[in-house]
């Protein structure tokens, strides 16, 4: 085969490889469509594996209710393998393949931030479970979030570190803070700013990278500077280890993080090193109320585990999806959007929702304090007004 | 090719015939995009997706380049991906827009690429100071290096004593709030950021009027190719600080050499505010589709610029490989003392094949950016690069056309299979998904049999001890 | 200065698992001039291992120190049988290949340990607890308190491990045949072949011992930060590559105190360097070029294993 010949030849391979991609992809049923797009695989498996198995329990709960609009909820779930540009791929998918009405997602705040971009323009709404950078609604009017944002939470902890007397009652800080994190960077940036408005002091600033497991040079220094009190507002993945090495040099005061806390690998690697500590999360086990009772209730059923943060949040996030789409009385993405805007007092399980007109929702915050290798409920703190940017 | 033996009066002639397929080739792949983004199929997941594949292909025949035809094992071409990446991005989120009125009723995106002179000027003042800046290491490094004769272990200590003094210096400055004047490292490195923000400044309204020149229409294709170029130029930069102090290292010290480089740039880039630092780069983007149908503006697509320039740059590569330059590469690869024996300058021809496979992964990043408009660091990391070295190996270590077919395969592939059950049975559809999820073991695994089989098959003695192991630096 | 002394301990205590992953870097390098990427990965495999052992196979309710044995041991075998079969299967076929095709098959070796440890039939991407496997270690951590500065239990044995280690492979090396065989065929592979000796099962030895070493660093390196997954040896590995150059391939000793040098730099920057645990990572490849561009032969250069 002349050279000309072969590099024809290629050229066609190349492009059938392209075309093979043209097969039927999706079909139009008469069911509502929702797309939800996780990292089911990956580094964070733990945070798509829960808000999946959230959102799969309120979409079996809505639709033995008679589904929505008459017509019953089907989720299409895409994994993005906790990479922000599969999680492009994934939304693409979601929006042109299996035409769906609108998306849930993301748990992390890069990947939100990777595809909310998509649903802008394409006009599907998208709401995110538990992202809490700001920046993500920030993208456009069809980004929304069932959580609170950074600053509330980094806030949130500054005010109970500082004034509530259950806490460490602390004017002096250290922070440990993940660089390569947008969501630990942000916690660190927001509770610095509010130490300082307090009058406190943050007077060692350290920081790791993801997968670090040695961090007794940091805590030295941040030994030597003889602080009340730690912010550690990292993963679960590192936060274990973190605390055991504080005690390890002699560290004895508490340390305090945020919803990242939150998994039973915390207190597995971590163990005695994190009781006495505290951290800030969407809801409370423990928490004395009938929906949360009733939803851990049927979560248990179903999956015979207990639900964490992530879990809760997904099924309110289904939920509240559901109840726009009520409200909207059609599948069309505008009137979803306005729907979801108008969201007042949805009663969900981790509370009531409002949404505020930045479109984050206006939740409390629950501070948990470690004991005994449980987190219990410490305080609750309500939203206000000036802990939107 | 008889280019040197024909008579010069029909050399213009041959010239064209033999050059004509370039730009044929490019346009047809061109138009095709464009056909095919129109339509109604293939929809824009797939677009997406085979934009990702072209994207793919050009970092693979780059680091064919580097690997096959120069045999230098680079491991970092994700770090050079990522400086073409966030720099042509950096350039116009932030020196594109003129005019741009976001509150207008229906807001034209032209207005968001309109200032191709400012996006110029932001590289030429990044050019500028990166010049000093490597000027003065140079400098530096030639007088340590200078040392050597007076005394041998010399420059270690001047190098110890310089990195305490460097770190006395930064601590002194991190503690006071004004600079004291005798920080001269740390003042130094604030001068040359004064240095970019000033010729920033100045030349803002020198590069209005450069772009005021355009035609309105030009204004967005020029913005995209002045950041593709300044990209792939600022990763030519980054190639050359990486290709010269390791010039003298081979196979293994090189590939890890530059697998620290990718590590380092990554490193830095997390760090700096401007980039969007751990949060990541959010810049507007070209839109693949087409906007919504109440709006009146046109949009300007993306593809033709990266399915063109993938054609482009496999058409070129392949050109240089098979030219007088690109054999001269290869000799020097294949015997570097016969080469230098022959007059080739293998310093020369290495650093020329590393710093091109460099550009075009530049280039390749700063399309990718304006493909998916958002950046994080985390996207770059070595195991992007392991993903590069699969492809190139996996279509065979000197073919230029293989690592292309790899890298539409590697990218489609693994899609074909996530979208498995929409055209498998049930039970096969399980299977397709389990490759998919774990495919990096079965990359592994490929990798791995091939090798071995390649191995065996061309040579017979592999039982044999006694042959000793090609042992460059055994010396 | 108590500051200075606490990091100092620090980074050798870090520095102490470096060295002990680097002395198989180096000796596998001298005898085959190749990079064996795969070797972070056996001391993930120890790690695990030592995790899996502890837990699940021998139901180590307390500590003592013969379950810290029985891991130790189990762990050594595991990795020992790990490195064996990783030689004998990737690399031995390819002796005569050019050096790219080694590298690339020690990439592919390295990605199937990591990739196939992720997966969720394997170990799974989640991180592990280490038990505790010293008694003792629990209610009292810390061996000595020189005022503010905390000696913990740990990295005392840490050390001690590294530093018998040492003087181990120095008798092995210059004492006995094998060892004697190894320096042979590092110095001249041929040639050593031509003189009787068995040239298969000196590399087989090299490999099994450094991977021995490596899941030692793994076991220890658990008991040390109690968190275990596919991915921690990646970037242990590379750096403990880093700490042989600088301390010159090919050369045990220089192994051993480049290790210890790269951990003491890590924590000095993290301590002194303003902003530097950002860079904490970025200081050992640093450290690598330097020494490239500065003296590509390392600290106490030598190319042949005869020197401890």
């Amino acid at each position: 085969m002349t050279k000309f010949a072969a590099m024809i030849w290629r050229f066609l391979l190349f492009l059938l490889g392209v075309g093979l991609l043209a097969f039927p992809l999706g079909a139009r049923g008469d069911d509502i469509v929702i797309g939800e797009y996780g990292s089911l695989t990956g580094g964070t498996a733990t945070f798509g594996t829960s808000t999946d198995e959230g959102v799969r329990l309120a979409m079996d709960q809505i639709n033995a209710a008679g589904g929505v609009l008459g017509q019953p909820l089907r989720v299409v779930v895409e994994d993005d393998q906790s990479k922000p540009e599969a999680a492009v791929t994934a939304v693409q998918k979601l929006i042109s393949e299996d035409h769906v009405v609108a998306v849930i997602g993301e748990v992390a705040s890069s990947r939100s931030l990777a595809a909310a971009p998509i649903c802008q323009r394409n006009h599907i709404p998208m709401l995110s479970p538990s992202s809490t950078n700001p920046k993500v609604t920030q993208v456009g009017n069809f980004i929304f979030r069932a959580c609170f944002i950074d600053p509330f939470q980094g806030a949130a902890m500054a005010n109970f570190a500082m004034k509530n007397d259950l806490g460490p009652k602390a004017t002096k800080f250290a922070i440990l803070y993940d660089v390569k994190n947008d969501y630990s960077v942000g916690l660190r940036q927001f509770f610095t700013e509010t130490v300082k408005a307090n009058g406190g002091q943050i007077v060692a600033d350290e920081s790791y990278g993801e997968g670090d497991i040695d961090f007794k040079a940091q805590l030295t220094n941040i030994e030597k500077a003889s602080p009340d009190a730690i912010y550690v507002p990292g993963y679960y993945t590192e936060v274990g280890l973190i605390c055991r090495q504080a005690r390890d040099l002699g560290i004895t005061v508490p340390l305090m993080g945020g919803d990242g806390w939150d998994s039973d690998k915390t207190f597995e690697i971590g163990r005695d090193a994190v009781n006495g500590c505290f951290f800030t999360n969407h809801y409370s086990p423990d928490e004395d109320s009938p929906r949360v009772k009733d939803f851990v209730a049927k979560f248990q059923a179903k999956y015979s585990a207990v639900p964490d943060a992530m879990a809760i949040l997904g099924y309110d996030a289904m939920g509240m999806m559901a109840d726009a789409i009520k409200r909207a009385g059609s599948t069309d993405g505008r009137a979803i959007r306005d729907a979801l805007a108008h969201t007042q007092n949805y009663p969900g399980a981790s509370g009531e929702i409002t949404m505020d007109r930045h479109r984050n929702a206006e939740k409390p915050i629950v501070i948990l304090k470690i004991e005994n290798d449980h987190p219990h409920f410490v305080a609750t703190v309500q939203p206000t007004a000036s802990a939107a940017p | 090719m008889q280019s040197d033996s024909s008579p010069p009066v029909r050399a213009t002639w041959l010239w064209f015939v033999h050059n004509l397929p370039v730009p044929i080739i490019v346009i047809a792949v061109v138009l095709v995009g464009r056909a095919l983004e129109f339509s109604d199929r293939p929809g824009p997941y797939v677009m997406h997706v085979a934009m990702i594949a072209a994207i793919n292909v050009i970092l693979a025949v780059s680091l064919q380049l580097i690997n096959g035809v120069s045999g230098q094992f680079s491991l970092g071409h994700a770090g050079f991906m990522a400086v073409g990446a966030y720099l042509g991005g950096y350039a116009t989120y932030t020196f594109g827009p003129w005019n741009y009125d976001p509150n207008a009723d229906y807001p034209d995106p032209r207005q968001l690429f309109a200032n191709p002179g400012g996006a110029l000027a932001c590289f030429v003042a990044l050019a500028v100071v990166a010049a000093i800046g490597f000027g003065l290491v140079t400098a530096l490094i030639l007088v340590i290096r200078s040392l050597r004769r007076i005394f041998p272990a010399l420059p270690l200590i001047v190098i110890a004593m310089l990195v305490v003094w460097v770190v006395i210096d930064a601590r002194a400055a991190a503690n006071s709030p004004n600079i004291p004047s005798a920080c001269i490292w740390s003042r130094g490195a604030i001068g040359l950021v004064n240095l970019y923000s000033s010729i920033i400044l100045h030349s803002q309204s020198g590069a209005l009027a450069l772009s005021g020149i355009l035609p309105y229409s030009w204004r967005k294709p020029a913005t995209l190719l002045v950041a593709i170029f300044g990209g792939g130029a600022a990763a030519a930069v980054a190639g050359l600080v990486v290709g010269i102090p390791t010039l003298r290292l081979r196979g293994d010290y090189l590939a890890i050499a530059t697998l620290g480089f990718a590590e380092i740039i990554r490193n830095v880039i997390v760090t700096i505010p401007a980039l969007g630092a751990a949060t990541g780069l959010s810049i507007n983007v070209y839109w693949t589709k087409p906007s919504p149908p109440d709006h009146i503006y046109e949009a300007f697509y993306i593809s033709p610029w990266i399915f063109g320039t993938a054609a482009l740059t496999f058409v070129l590569v392949r050109r240089l490989a098979h030219s007088p330059l690109g054999n001269a590469i290869k000799t020097v690869r294949d015997d570097e003392i016969a080469a230098a024996a022959m007059g080739i300058d293998p310093t020369r021809h290495r650093v020329i094949a590393f710093v091109t496979g460099a550009f075009l992964a530049g280039v390749a990043g700063a399309l990718y950016v304006h493909l998916d408009g958002y950046l994080n660091t985390n996207s770059f990391s070595f195991m992007r690069s392991i993903e590069i070295v699969v492809m190139v190996t996996l279509g065979g270590m000197e073919s230029l056309a293989g690592a292309a077919i790899a890298a539409v395969a590697l990218t489609a592939i693994p899609e074909l299979l996530d979208n498995a059950e929409r055209f498998l049975p049930g039970a096969l559809a399980a299977q397709a998904h389990w490759m998919s999820d774990n495919r990096f073991v079965i990359y592994a695994f490929l990798l791995l049999v091939i090798m071995i089989t390649r191995a065996k098959l061309k040579s017979a003695f592999w039982r044999s001890p006694g042959r000793k192991p090609q042992s460059i630096g055994h010396k | 200065m108590q500051q200075f002394l606490q990091q100092l301990i620090n980074g050798l205590s870090i520095g102490a698992i470096y060295a002990l992953i680097a002395v198989g870097y180096t000796m596998v390098y001298g005898v085959l001039r190749l990079i064996n990427f795969a070797h972070g990965d056996v001391y993930m495999i120890g790690a695990m291992t030592g995790f899996y052992a502890a837990t699940r196979w021998f139901h180590l309710a307390q500590p003592t120190w013969l379950g810290f044995f029985f891991v130790l041991i189990c762990s050594m075998l595991v990795c020992g049988c790990l490195g064996f079969f990783i030689e004998m299967f990737a690399y031995r076929p390819l002796r005569n290949q050019p050096r790219i095709v080694s590298l690339i098959t020690a990439i592919a070796v390295s990605m199937l340990l990591e990739f196939g440890g992720q997966a969720k039939w394997m170990f799974g991407p989640d991180p592990k607890p280490f038990p505790d496997l010293i008694p003792g270690v629990e209610l009292h951590p810390d061996l000595l308190h020189m005022g503010d500065v905390v000696i913990g239990k740990v990295d005392t044995l840490i050390f001690a491990v590294t530093i018998a280690m040492m003087f181990a492979l120095r008798y092995i090396v210059r004492e006995t045949k094998m060892g004697l065989a190894l320096r042979a065929v590092s110095y001249r592979f041929d040639t050593a072949s031509l003189m009787g000796v068995n040239v298969n099962r000196v590399i087989s030895f090299t490999f099994v011992l450094g991977s021995v070493m490596a899941a030692t660093a793994g076991v220890l390196v658990g008991l040390r930060s109690p968190k275990v997954d596919p991915l921690m040896g990646l970037l242990p590995g590379l750096k403990a590559f880093i700490a042989a150059v600088l301390g010159g391939i090919g050369n045990i000793g220089g192994a051993v105190a480049g290790g210890l040098l790269l951990g003491i730099t890590e924590a000095m920057v993290v301590s002194y360097v303003p902003r530097g645990s950002q860079y904490r990572d970025g200081v050992a490849f640093l450290v690598l070029i330097a020494i490239l561009v500065v003296k590509p032969s390392g600290l106490f250069g030598r190319a042949a294993i005869d020197k401890v």
